[in-house]
């Protein structure tokens, strides 16, 4: 038996209508569960699915985010509803036949039931477009259909603007984005961190070596600190700051200018 | 059917300010939330221009008070 392999921490970019190849990465979203679906600036579709996280930008952190959020970008789609036994589509997927919703209710309808995990993510080929599609069903029988038209002409004033996808998956390991045409992409997630030297990590373990032998402070949220230092040296432990020692020999001298004017001053008073 | 103009500017103004596609992801969901609230840029519709888009970096980044 083979087993086949999908390194995600790896970027890929993929040979020309390699179906079966993005057919594999769209696999990390097997099993996970419908959050809500939420529409974006630009009137685009996302769907949020897996764990939920509030949003990693200040002016986000109000906001949920699913682990898995597939964007839709600006191509039309098809959303069959099992729940409420309704037919969606954005405007430009087929002809509207009894009527259109608002964003809002598109966002609160539920017409994909909440929890119900994602049990196919199926590329497919449009062949008179040179676009690549998605087909998403949900285990409660929903079903989502991404279809990418033909390119639009641009406007004069577009033509710097750069193209964009025709739809993307963002992920915990990181980002596959799709088209246009039909070529796809894929970028793990970048380390917050760059990778450390050896001489870094050895110069880390060194420390946590002298600091399992000193005392634990409760006071600076477990952070460990040097028995018989003052509140200076805690502070300096707490703030990764290296406290500032006087050179040898100048110790003992700083100290007796110390003395010396107190005693001046003590005799004036006198 | 959604307005892709909108969406390549969001595009653009992420590229220019190195954001992520997490960010970026988070940036459009900003804006939209902006012009929900009536914040609303100067185009039709309440869309914001390049250039308004670009001065709502700092914001949403709490990069200004």
């Amino acid at each position: 038996m083979n087993i086949n392999v999908i390194d995600l921490s790896e970027a890929h970019e993929s040979a020309r209508d390699d179906l079966s190849g993005l057919h594999a990465y769209l696999a990390q979203l097997i099993g996970q569960p419908f959050r809500f679906a939420r529409v974006s600036y630009g009137d685009e579709l996302t769907l949020h699915f897996g764990d939920l996280r509030p949003g990693s930008a200040p002016a986000r952190s109000h906001a949920l985010y699913g682990a898995y959020v597939l964007g839709v970008r600006a191509s039309p789609w098809l959303l069959k509803s099992a729940n409420r036994s309704l037919m969606l589509n954005s405007e430009g997927a087929v002809p509207s036949a009894s009527g259109t919703i608002g964003k809002r209710e598109l966002e609160t309808g539920e017409y994909i039931a909440s929890e119900s995990p994602v049990f196919e993510a199926t590329p497919f080929m449009i062949a008179p477009v040179d676009a690549i599609g998605l087909r998403l069903r949900m285990a409660d029988g929903s079903e989502l259909e991404v279809v990418p038209g033909p390119p639009a002409p641009d406007e004069p004033e577009d033509e710097s603007l750069p193209e964009v996808a025709d739809w993307e998956l963002l992920s915990p390991a990181g980002h596959l984005s799709v088209g246009p045409k039909l070529r796809w992409w894929f970028m793990p997630t970048q380390p917050t961190k760059p990778a450390m030297r050896p001489s870094e990590a050895a110069s880390i373990a060194g420390k946590q070596m002298r600091a399992k032998k000193s005392t634990k402070s409760p006071e600076l949220g477990g952070k460990r600190i040097r028995p018989g230092k003052g509140k200076k040296s805690a502070k300096s432990a707490a703030f990764g700051i290296e406290p500032e020692r006087p050179a040898k020999g100048k110790k003992k001298s700083a100290k007796h200018g110390i003395k010396k004017r107190r005693t001046r001053t003590r005799s004036r008073k006198v | 059917m959604a307005r892709k103009r909108d969406i390549r500017q969001i595009e653009a103004v992420a590229r220019e300010f190195d954001m992520t596609p997490q960010e970026r992801r988070e940036f459009g969901d900003y804006i939209e939330e902006c012009k929900r609230r009536g914040d609303r840029g100067s185009g039709p519709d309440g869309d914001f221009d390049y250039h308004e888009l670009r001065g709502k970096v700092p914001e949403f980044r709490g990069e200004q008070e």
